[in-house]
């Protein structure tokens, strides 16, 4: 389980993160939804335990983590197969094991044979998301930290990939924490959503439910969460809010 | 930006990944120019389906084919003999010998059995001193770019000795070394390390922050990061750094030789002037010209080969 407790963190310019409890249980996938700039990837790099927080505690029980970034953090200058096989090289697998490993899932993610050895800079911007999210859950870590992972595609290619990334969660049975500022994408992947304030981040509401997949019942959802003033006021652009008013997004 | 707490000292820096005209010392080699340059572009993260149309298909005009581009080059060629043979015909066999008796003179070179040692004698005190400052260059540079005030306290020194004409060091190294292999080779390598510094110093510092950081969440280990991490990276700004450190390398032996009287190509440059015989002067200087390009093609070209592959 990954526990937060009242965590704060404070950086040069101000309070980011201002009291955050949280907790990840083994396979849930939580989304942490809030509006841009308010710390949400922040609290990742700190799950990730690249941050340290100024109070509070990050107490990490499981075992092995993957993250999938905003960008892909490719290698430029290795092919497709060799960059989703970078995370078994840094765990000491034999070369011939873990590309064969890293082919596996490639191809799973729609990846064709040919496509195995190209380099990113020409692989398209889905292709190279593919890539980064084959890298993390090739793994099979029992957690996996996903920051706004499709912010940058397109809205064909970002519901295909939501597709592909909850199947490959519920498949392996794999923890998630999920970044996202997109209330749609938040209720088609979520078994939890956690509604975050604008910066100073804290937790504003924490939402059960199930995922929803048909366009009718995404929006239906989402308009069901727009309902709940808190979270209306934690999304809504800050000139549109009373609490945000004269706040500067950071 | 900085954080309380903030555990990685990698984060304070710019996340610009490093890219063409970054700094990095220029090719300047004739290998390099007439490859149109080693860059490799920042990966791009397009929004949506396709690969940008840079990679893709290149606009007409950015680049010669491999054939046009070697056409090129051997008008070029053509051209520089043609002003040869002008030159020698209106000035005289006293001051420019003609084309025929430069190639005459170098075939006699090798009938004589000189040209072939003393080209490797300057190849050994070429490449020797090259490979030295090198390994020196990458040592220093990578521990000055990795411990900061390593770096500001070796930078100036290097820039200094950069900046002392190779001729300085002839002398310095004719009076520590005495005549023989030891003044070119020394003088080689002081020559080649602050180049080769520099650059490694530089590719250091223009890491990507954000590959580290994936690097450190996938616990990659320290050999792995030095090996699909930091030499790649380095690779941008290390491959032309060498290439000009080895074109200086052979310009630096020759006059090294010259000068301290020590055998090899410079050697025979010196007896040549002696006898004030200038076709055979010309054939020592065609010689190593071309020894040079070789040189070039065997060592440096496949990793520019290899540096314009991997960027796709």
């Amino acid at each position: 389980m990954l526990r937060l407790g009242d965590v704060r963190l404070d950086f040069a310019d101000g309070p980011v993160l201002a009291g955050i409890d949280l907790a990840v249980r083994p396979g849930e996938l939580v989304v942490l939804l809030g509006r841009s700039g308010c710390g949400k990837t922040t609290l990742l790099r700190l799950a990730a335990g690249v941050l340290a927080p100024t109070g509070g505690q990050v107490e990490n029980a499981f075992r092995d983590a993957a993250m999938v970034f905003q960008e892909p953090r490719l290698l430029p200058w290795a092919d497709a197969r060799d960059n989703a096989a970078f995370g078994f090289k840094a765990r000491g697998l034999p070369a011939a094991a873990r590309r064969a490993m890293a082919e596996e899932i490639l191809i799973r993610l729609g990846f064709g044979p040919g496509d195995l050895h190209k380099r990113p800079p020409a692989l398209s911007g889905g292709m190279q998301q593919r890539v980064a999210i084959a890298r993390a859950l090739a793994l099979a870590p029992d957690l996996v930290l996903m920051d706004e992972p499709f912010a940058a595609l397109d809205v064909g290619l970002r519901a295909e990939l939501q597709r592909i990334v909850r199947a490959e969660v519920e498949r392996a049975g794999m923890a998630a924490l999920f970044v996202t500022h997109d209330i749609t994408e938040a209720v088609r992947l979520a078994d939890r959503i956690v509604v975050l304030s604008p910066r100073p981040a804290r937790v504003v509401a924490q939402i059960e439910q199930r995922p929803a997949t048909a366009p009718d019942a995404v929006y239906a959802a989402a308009a069901e969460l727009l309902r709940r003033p808190e979270v209306a006021d934690a999304l809504a652009p800050p000139e549109a809010t009373v609490a945000g008013a004269g706040r500067v997004a950071g | 930006m900085t954080a309380n707490g903030m555990m990685d000292p990698m984060m304070n820096r710019t996340t610009n990944l490093p890219g063409p005209g970054d700094g990095a010392p220029q090719d300047i080699s004739m290998g390099g120019l007439a490859a149109g340059g080693t860059a490799r572009g920042v990966p791009e993260h397009g929004a949506t389906g396709c690969p940008a149309a840079t990679r893709a298909g290149r606009p007409a005009g950015d680049a010669l084919g491999r054939w046009q581009g070697g056409a090129w080059g051997a008008l070029g060629l053509v051209l520089l003999l043609g002003l040869w043979q002008w030159g020698a015909l209106a000035l005289g066999p006293f001051v420019l010998p003609t084309v025929p008796q430069t190639v005459v003179a170098i075939i006699d070179l090798f009938a004589a059995g000189q040209a072939v040692p003393e080209l490797m004698t300057t190849a050994g005190h070429a490449v020797g001193g090259f490979l030295a400052g090198a390994v020196a260059g990458v040592l220093l540079g990578l521990a000055g770019g990795l411990v900061l005030p390593l770096g500001a306290m070796t930078t100036p020194v290097l820039i200094a000795i950069l900046g002392t004409p190779p001729i300085a060091w002839v002398v310095l190294a004719l009076l520590w070394f005495g005549p023989g292999g030891a003044t070119p080779t020394f003088t080689v390598a002081i020559t080649a390390a602050p180049i080769v510094f520099l650059a490694a110093l530089q590719g250091v510092r223009s890491r990507d922050p954000r590959l580290a950081e994936m690097a450190r969440i996938y616990r990659a280990p320290p050999l792995q990061r030095l090996t699909d991490l930091l030499l790649p990276e380095l690779a941008d700004h290390l491959v032309p750094a060498f290439a000009t450190a080895l074109a200086f390398a052979f310009k630096v032996a020759v006059m090294a030789e010259v000068l301290s009287g020590a055998s090899g190509v410079g050697g025979g440059i010196a007896r040549a002037r002696a006898h004030i015989d200038l076709a055979q002067t010309m054939a020592w200087i065609v010689l190593v010209v071309l020894f040079l390009l070789a040189a070039d093609a065997v060592l440096l070209a496949p990793l520019r080969r290899w540096l314009r592959a991997r960027g796709g």
